[in-house]
C-alpha cells in the first residue's frame, strides 16, 4: 500500500561491482541501506569519499543496477517497485516522475543550455512553447547569461555547466529530485543563487534527496540527514543533532 | 475425331492447295492459345513457342505468327508499316500473308478483318470485330530501368512499377518534359505495365476502351500480349502532368490538308499524313471529318502552361514555405499491438549459416528477444561479427530463413510472424511499415538519380501520383534533413558521404514508417560529418513518435540516440539495460571491455 | 600415333592429316576462283573485311583452301598480308563520293536522294527454294502497285546529303570532331593501347569478326550488362563503290589505283540520359569493306556507345571490349590453342587437387578442435584415434 506521506522508500539496498578486467575483483559499495523520504521532505546524504553517497543516488535512479533490496517510488496514484520495473517503464518514469541532477552535466554533444533544459521540460509533459518559456525562466533564475543559451554546453565553464544541469533538474520539477553535489563547482554568488532555488523546491512540495559535501548547506537546507559510512547508514536524524554527534567521523568536511 | 487428326487433315488440305506452309497447324494452335491467354490477362506478356519465320527476327516475325495463326482464307488483311502500305516491309509481309493464308488484302481499313501494323494504328476508327496485330520490337517496358530479366518479372508480378515513375520524375526535373518518344509505357486494366510497341504517343489514347481487339506480338522474345476491347489503357504519367502527343505548331498535311493526323516530315520540310490510305481518302472526301476529330487525341496536344516548369517552386528558394510539409510529419499516432505497448517485437530470433566448403557453419544470431515501443529507441551494440547486423537484416528482410518470431503492430494487428511472409510481402512492408538506413548509402539509394528522385521512389511505391505534391514532400524532407534544396535535383552520386546519408534518412522517413532501423548510420563518416548526422537523427527521433532500433558498434552513437540497449556477443544477447546504466554499470566482462574502449 | 605425335616430331602425322584433307576434297569437282567469286560474293566480302586485305581472287583462293571455313580463310588472308611490303599509303577516301549500289534511310520517309533497295534479301521470304519460281507461288501484280517509280531523272547525279548532316543543320547533332586524332591509327602496324583514339576503335571494329560485333551489340541490349540499347535509329545504310587513290611517286598528283566496295552506316541516339544534352542526338559510324551491312550497323552502334559514355566507366568498358575482344583471329586462335598439349600444366593442377584432398581431412579436424575449444569437455580424447584411422586409409 502506498504510504501517502512518503515519496521514496528504500529497503536493504545492496550493490557490489565486479571488475572483470582485474580478475573479477569484487568491490562492495552499498551493504544494505534502508531509509525513506517523505513527500516534500529535503533529505541530505553525508559521508566521506567512497562511503557510497553517489552510488546510492545512482542505484535509486537505476544508473547503477542494485544487487538486491527494494526501491519504492510513491507517485500520486501508485506504489512503484523500481527494482522490478522494466527498462522501458523506468526510462519513461525518469525525468517525468523523478529527476536526477548528476555531479557532472551530461548534455548530449553539441546541444546548448536552452535546448538541454527545454528537452527536460518536454519530458515532463509540457508543450514546446511552455517548455521554452519554463526553460528560459529556469536559466535566468540560475544566472546563465542569455548569450550562452545556444552555445555548445561542452565549452561552458564547470560552474556554468553545473547550473545548466541544475536548471534542467528544477524546470517544472517532478515530486522527487535526486541531487548529487549540485553546487560543488560554484563560486559564492552563484552558489547562493542555486541554494535559494533548491530551497524553494520545498515550498513547491518537491522532495529532495541530495548529496552535499558541505555541512553548512546540509544544516541550512535539509530537514534530515543520512550519514553513510562504508556503504551503510551510520547515523540518521535532524542535521543539527546528527552533525554534532558525528563531528569526529566527518572530520574534514565539517571544517 | 482427335484434335491432332483434325490438324493433320488441315495440313494435308493446305498441301493440296499448293500454298506454301509457313507455320504448321500445331504451331498455329499454340500461338492461338497464347493469344487467348493474353486476352484473359490484358497487358500480361504471355510466353509462347515463337517459331522462326521467313522474315528475320525483328522484322515482324511475331506479328506474322499472330496473323497467320488467327487468319484464314476468308479474312481480308491490311498490312502497313509506319502507316504506309507501300513500304517495302509492308509489301513483303502482305505477300507472305496472302501467299500462305490465301486471304484477301486491302488498303481500306474499313474492309479489313485483320490489320497487321508496324509503328502505327490506322487513323480511321477501328470497330468491333476487327483485330489489329502490332509488331513488337521490345516487349519489356521495364528494360530501360532494369536490365535483369528476373527482376523485371518480379516487378510485374508485384505490380512494383515505382521505378518507371522515378524515371519520369527524373525526366521532368532535368528537362521539364518526359523524354519517352514512341512506345510510351501504358498501364493496362490498372494492373500491368505494357510497352504498346513503338506506336507514336499520338496513337496511345486509341488503345483505351477500344471497340477492337489489339494483339501485340514479339517473335524474338517469344511473348504475346493483348488489349481486349473496352479495356482501360492509360499512359503512365503523374496526375498533374498531362500526357502529350506529338505536335508541331501550324502543321497541316501537304497533300490532304488535315491538321488532326499524325504527320511525318519530308526532305523539303513539308509534313504529310503518315497514314497514306487515310490521306488519300481525305482527298477523295471518303471520310467523316467530324468523327475523326472525336477519335483524334486533340485533348493531349502539348500545353506549355500545364507543363511542370509553368509552376513556380518558390519553396526551393524559401524553404520557410514548406512549414506545412514538416507539420505533416507524424506526431503521435504510431500503432501498438493490441493490449501491448510495442510496435515491433522480436522473439527467439536466430540465423544460422550452414557449413559449406570454405566456410564452416556459423550461428550468426540466436535467441534474440526485444521489443520497441512508439517514441522509443532501442540500441543493439556489439563488435563486428557479434550478430547485431544479422538481426537487423532478418527484421528488414535482407536475410531470409531466419528462426524465431518477428511481429509488427502495424501489420495484421501483430497476428502474423513476418518471418513467415513471402519475399513479396516482406518487400511491401518496406514501403511504409518498416524503413532502414544503411551504413552504406549505396544500399538504400540509387546514386545515379537525384535526391528528390530517390525520395520519389518511396513515395510512388506508396501510391503518390501527383508530381507537385511529390516535389513538395521531397523538398520538405530534404530541407528537414538539411540538404540544400538547390541540390535536390542533383544525382546523389555527386554528394558527399554525409549528404548521402541525410538523403537516405529523408527517404527512410518519407512514408512515415512505424519502425525505423538504423544500421551503423554514422560509421565511415568523418568525425565532424558523423556528428552532424547524429545530431539530426537525435532531433528527428525526438520530434517523431516512431519506434527505432539503432545498431552500432559505437557506444557514443547508442548513447546519443537510445534510452535502452542490448549488448550482443557471438550472436547472443548477453546484457540488456538502460543505456546509461550499461555504460555506468556494465556487468558482463565483454560489456566492460566495450565501455573501457569507448571511454578511450 | 595421333595427338601425342605432334610434340614428338610427328611430322608424318601432320603430313598425313594434310593428305586426308586433300584426298577428301579431290572427290569433288574442281571449284574455280571465278565460280566462287560469282556464287559466294557475301562470304568473300566478309573474309576480305575481317582479313584486312582487299583482293577478291586471293580471298576466294583462301576460301577454297579453307573448305568454306570463314575463320580459317580470314587467317590465311591475314597471314598472306604479312608477306606483303607496304609500298604506299592511299589518300583518304571521301565516303560521299561512293557510287551507290544501295542506300536505306530508316530515320526518314523521303530523305535527300533515293531510298535505294538495291541487292538484298531483306524482303525475300526465307523459304528454301526448289526451282526458280516465286516460292509463294502467287502472282503479285494485284498487290499495291508502286506509283512512285525511281529513275535517273528524279535524282540528279550528285552526292546525296547524309541524314546526320540534315540533323546537324538543324542543330540537333552533337559535334564529335576530335582535333587530337588527325591521323587514322593503323592497327596493322601498331599495338593496341588504351585509352584508344576513336580512329583506333573504328579500325579495330572494321577488322573485327562480324558475329563478334553483332553479338556485342545484342548482348548490351538484352543481356544483364553492356551499354547499348535498342533505341538507336539508323540515319544511313549505304553500299557502293569507292575509288582508291595514291599520290604518284613521280608527279606528286593523286592517281586512282583501284576500286573497293564498302558498306557504311550511321546510327543515331537521343541523348536523353542524366547529364546529357537532351536537345541533341549523337551519331556513331560504321564502315566495312565489301558488302557487310550487319557489321557496319553493329560497328556504328558500338561506336555510338563508346563515344557517348567515353568519359566514364561504361565507356572504358566498352572501349576495352571493342579493342581487345572483337578480333576473330585472336579469339579463334586462342580458343583452338586449347587443343594443344597441356599435360604438363594439367599435371601441376592434379598435384594441387591431390594436395587439397589430403588436406580435407585435416580441415575438418581443425573445425573439431575449434569446437572443442569452445566446449573444453567435449571429446578431446577422440582426435588421436581418428588420426590413426586416417593413416590406415591412406596406407
Amino acid at each position: 500500500m502506498s504510504d501517502p506521506t512518503e515519496i521514496l522508500t528504500v529497503s536493504n539496498l545492496r550493490k557490489t561491482f565486479t571488475m572483470h578486467a582485474v580478475g573479477g575483483r569484487r568491490v562492495s559499495s552499498l551493504q544494505g541501506v534502508s531509509f525513506s523520504v517523505g513527500v516534500g521532505e529535503h533529505v541530505a546524504i553525508a559521508g566521506s569519499s567512497g562511503a557510497g553517497k553517489s552510488s546510492l543516488l545512482r542505484c535509486v535512479y537505476r544508473n547503477y543496477l542494485p544487487d538486491s533490496g527494494s526501491v519504492v517510488l510513491h507517485t500520486a496514484t501508485e506504489r512503484i517497485e523500481l527494482t522490478e520495473l522494466s527498462d522501458r517503464a523506468m526510462a519513461r518514469l525518469r525525468g517525468r516522475e523523478f529527476g536526477y541532477v548528476s555531479q557532472f552535466l551530461s548534455a548530449p554533444p553539441r546541444t546548448g543550455p536552452l535546448q538541454h533544459v527545454v528537452t527536460a521540460a518536454l519530458r515532463r509533459g509540457h508543450s514546446r512553447e511552455e517548455s521554452r518559456s519554463l526553460a528560459e525562466t529556469a536559466l535566468r533564475r540560475l544566472g546563465i547569461d542569455e548569450l550562452l543559451w545556444d552555445i555548445d554546453c561542452s565549452v561552458l565553464s564547470g560552474g556554468e555547466r553545473q547550473r545548466v544541469n541544475l536548471a534542467a533538474g528544477i524546470v517544472s520539477p517532478p515530486r522527487l529530485l535526486l541531487l548529487d553535489e549540485p553546487v560543488s563547482a560554484l563560486d559564492p554568488a552563484n552558489r547562493e543563487r542555486a541554494l535559494e532555488v533548491i530551497d524553494e523546491l520545498a515550498h513547491r512540495n518537491v522532495a529532495v534527496l541530495a548529496v552535499y559535501h558541505d555541512m553548512h548547506i546540509i544544516r541550512r537546507l535539509a530537514q534530515r540527514v543520512l550519514v553513510l559510512s562504508d556503504g551503510s547508514i551510520a547515523d540518521e536524524g535532524r542535521p543539527e543533532d546528527v552533525l554534532a554527534a558525528r563531528h569526529a567521523a566527518l572530520g574534514e568536511v565539517v571544517a | 475425331m482427335s484434335t491432332a487428326s483434325v490438324l493433320s487433315e488441315i495440313d494435308r488440305e493446305l498441301e493440296l492447295s499448293g500454298r506454301p506452309t509457313v507455320l504448321d497447324e500445331q504451331a498455329k494452335r499454340e500461338v492461338r492459345r497464347a493469344m487467348l491467354s493474353a486476352v484473359c490477362i490484358p497487358g500480361y506478356q504471355v510466353p509462347f513457342g515463337s517459331r522462326e519465320m521467313p522474315v528475320a527476327r525483328g522484322w515482324g516475325s511475331g506479328g506474322l505468327q499472330a496473323t497467320l495463326a488467327m487468319g484464314g482464307s476468308e479474312d481480308v488483311v491490311k498490312v502497313i508499316d509506319q502507316g504506309d502500305e507501300e513500304g517495302v516491309n509492308a509489301v513483303n509481309l502482305r505477300r507472305l500473308i496472302r501467299g500462305t493464308l490465301g486471304c484477301g488484302t486491302t488498303a481500306d481499313t474499313r474492309e479489313a478483318s485483320i490489320v497487321q501494323s508496324r509503328h502505327r494504328i490506322p487513323e480511321d476508327r477501328m470497330v468491333a470485330g476487327q483485330t489489329i496485330v502490332l509488331q513488337v520490337p521490345n516487349s519489356e517496358p521495364l528494360r530501360g530501368v532494369e536490365k535483369s530479366v528476373r527482376e523485371c518479372n518480379r516487378m510485374h508480378a508485384e505490380a512494383d512499377y515505382s521505378r518507371i515513375w522515378v524515371g519520369m520524375y527524373e525526366d521532368l526535373v532535368t528537362g521539364g518534359v518526359v523524354n519517352t518518344g514512341a512506345g510510351y509505357p501504358v498501364m493496362v486494366n490498372d494492373r500491368y505495365l505494357m510497352a504498346p510497341s513503338p506506336i507514336p504517343r499520338w496513337d496511345v489514347p486509341r488503345l483505351n476502351d477500344s471497340d477492337h481487339l489489339t494483339i501485340l506480338s514479339h517473335g524474338r522474345d517469344k511473348k504475346i500480349y493483348a488489349v481486349p476491347p473496352h479495356t482501360p489503357v492509360a499512359p503512365v504519367t503523374f496526375d498533374d502532368v498531362p500526357f502529350e502527343v506529338e505536335f508541331t505548331e501550324g502543321t497541316t498535311c501537304g497533300l490532304c490538308g488535315s491538321a488532326d493526323t499524325f504527320m511525318v516530315q519530308t526532305s523539303d520540310g513539308r509534313f504529310l499524313c503518315s497514314d497514306v490510305e487515310w490521306c488519300r481518302r481525305v482527298r477523295d472526301h471518303d471520310v467523316d471529318p467530324a468523327e475523326h476529330r472525336v477519335i483524334a487525341p486533340l485533348q493531349y496536344l502539348p500545353d506549355a502552361g500545364k507543363r511542370v516548369r509553368a509552376t513556380a517552386e518558390d519553396y526551393l528558394v524559401d524553404p520557410g514555405l514548406l512549414a506545412d510539409e514538416s507539420a505533416g510529419f507524424r506526431d503521435a499516432v504510431t500503432t501498438t499491438a493490441p493490449g501491448a505497448e510495442w510496435t515491433l517485437k522480436v522473439s527467439g530470433l536466430g540465423k544460422t549459416y550452414p557449413a559449406r566448403r570454405g566456410s564452416s557453419a556459423v550461428v550468426a544470431a540466436a535467441d534474440v528477444d526485444f521489443d520497441v515501443a512508439p517514441g522509443e529507441a532501442l540500441g543493439i551494440i556489439g563488435e563486428s561479427g557479434s550478430g547485431k547486423s544479422t538481426v537487423m537484416k532478418c527484421i528488414i528482410g535482407d536475410e531470409y530463413q531466419a528462426q524465431g518470431d518477428v511481429r509488427l503492430a502495424g501489420f495484421d494487428d501483430a497476428r502474423t510472424n513476418i518471418l513467415q511472409l513471402t519475399p513479396t510481402e516482406r518487400r511491401n512492408l518496406r514501403i511504409s511499415a518498416l524503413s532502414v538506413v544503411y551504413q552504406d548509402p549505396a544500399m538504400g539509394l540509387n546514386l545515379r538519380i537525384s535526391a528528390g528522385g530517390n525520395i520519389t521512389e518511396r513515395l510512388t511505391a506508396a501510391g503518390w501520383r501527383n508530381y507537385r505534391a511529390i516535389r513538395r514532400r521531397a523538398a520538405g524532407l530534404l530541407d528537414r534533413v538539411e540538404v540544400p534544396l538547390n541540390r535536390m535535383d542533383d544525382a546523389v552520386g555527386q554528394f558527399s558521404g554525409g549528404m548521402r546519408q541525410r538523403v537516405q534518412i529523408a527517404k527512410a522517413l518519407a512514408t512515415d514508417p512505424d519502425v525505423l532501423l538504423l544500421d551503423e548510420p554514422t560509421t565511415g563518416l568523418d568525425a565532424s560529418v558523423a556528428a552532424g548526422v547524429l545530431d539530426l537523427l537525435r532531433e528527428l527521433l525526438a520530434e517523431r513518435n516512431i519506434a527505432v532500433v539503432v545498431v552500432s558498434h559505437d557506444f557514443s552513437v547508442i548513447d546519443a540516440l537510445t534510452d535502452r540497449a542490448i549488448v550482443m556477443h557471438r550472436g547472443r544477447v548477453i546484457e540488456t539495460g538502460l543505456t546509461d546504466q550499461l555504460f555506468a554499470d556494465p556487468h558482463e566482462a565483454y560489456t566492460q571491455r566495450l565501455v573501457a574502449a569507448a571511454r578511450g | 600415333m595421333g595427338y601425342a605425335g605432334t610434340n614428338k616430331g610427328g611430322t608424318s602425322a601432320i603430313l598425313a592429316a594434310e593428305e586426308l584433307l586433300r584426298s577428301n576434297r579431290e572427290a569433288a569437282d574442281e571449284i574455280s576462283v571465278d565460280a566462287v567469286l560469282t556464287a559466294f560474293p557475301a562470304i568473300i566480302d566478309r573474309i576480305m573485311g575481317e582479313g584486312g586485305l582487299w583482293h577478291e581472287r586471293t580471298a576466294a583462293a583462301a576460301f577454297i583452301q579453307a573448305g568454306g571455313d570463314t575463320a580459317e580463310a580470314v587467317h590465311l588472308l591475314r597471314a598472306h598480308r604479312s608477306t606483303l611490303p607496304r609500298l604506299t599509303f592511299s589518300l583518304p577516301i571521301e565516303p560521299d563520293d561512293m557510287a551507290l549500289c544501295r542506300r536505306v534511310v530508316p530515320a526518314h520517309r523521303s530523305p535527300d536522294g533515293p531510298q535505294l533497295l538495291g541487292e538484298t534479301v531483306d524482303y525475300s521470304p526465307r523459304i528454301i527454294r526448289r526451282g526458280v519460281g516465286d516460292p509463294l507461288g502467287g502472282d503479285d501484280s494485284d498487290l499495291v502497285v508502286d506509283d512512285d517509280q525511281i529513275g535517273p531523272a528524279k535524282y540528279p547525279d550528285r552526292p546525296v546529303q547524309r541524314y546526320t548532316r540534315f540533323l546537324a543543320a538543324q542543330g540537333l547533332l552533337v559535334d564529335r570532331r576530335d582535333e587530337s586524332d588527325p591521323e587514322p591509327y593503323d592497327l596493322a602496324l601498331n599495338p593496341i593501347t588504351l585509352p584508344a583514339p576513336r580512329s583506333a576503335r573504328l579500325s579495330a571494329m572494321s577488322l573485327a569478326e562480324t558475329g563478334a560485333l553483332v553479338n556485342l551489340w545484342y548482348r548490351g541490349v538484352i543481356g544483364p550488362d553492356g551499354h547499348t540499347d535498342e533505341s538507336v535509329t539508323l540515319g544511313e545504310v549505304r553500299y557502293g563503290r569507292l575509288g582508291v587513290r595514291v599520290t604518284h611517286p613521280h608527279t606528286g598528283n593523286p592517281v586512282q589505283v583501284g576500286e573497293i566496295r564498302a558498306t557504311e552506316c550511321e546510327s543515331m541516339a537521343h541523348l536523353d540520359e542524366r547529364g546529357e544534352d537532351a536537345s541533341r542526338f549523337d551519331a556513331g559510324y560504321g564502315f566495312a569493306m565489301g558488302h557487310n551491312e550487319r557489321k557496319a550497323i553493329a560497328m556504328a552502334n558500338m561506336d555510338l556507345a563508346a563515344q557517348r559514355y567515353a568519359s566514364g566507366p561504361a565507356g572504358w568498358q566498352t572501349e576495352q571490349v571493342i579493342m581487345h575482344t572483337t578480333d576473330g583471329l585472336a579469339a579463334n586462335g586462342f580458343l583452338e590453342h586449347l587443343k594443344l598439349p597441356h599435360y604438363v600444366t594439367f599435371q601441376s593442377m592434379i598435384d594441387r587437387a591431390l594436395a587439397a584432398r589430403a588436406e580435407d581431412g585435416k580441415t575438418s579436424q581443425r573445425e573439431l578442435a575449434e569446437d572443442a575449444a569452445e566446449q573444453p569437455a567435449q571429446d578431446a580424447a577422440e582426435q588421436p584415434a581418428e588420426d590413426a584411422t586416417k593413416k590406415e586409409v591412406l596406407a
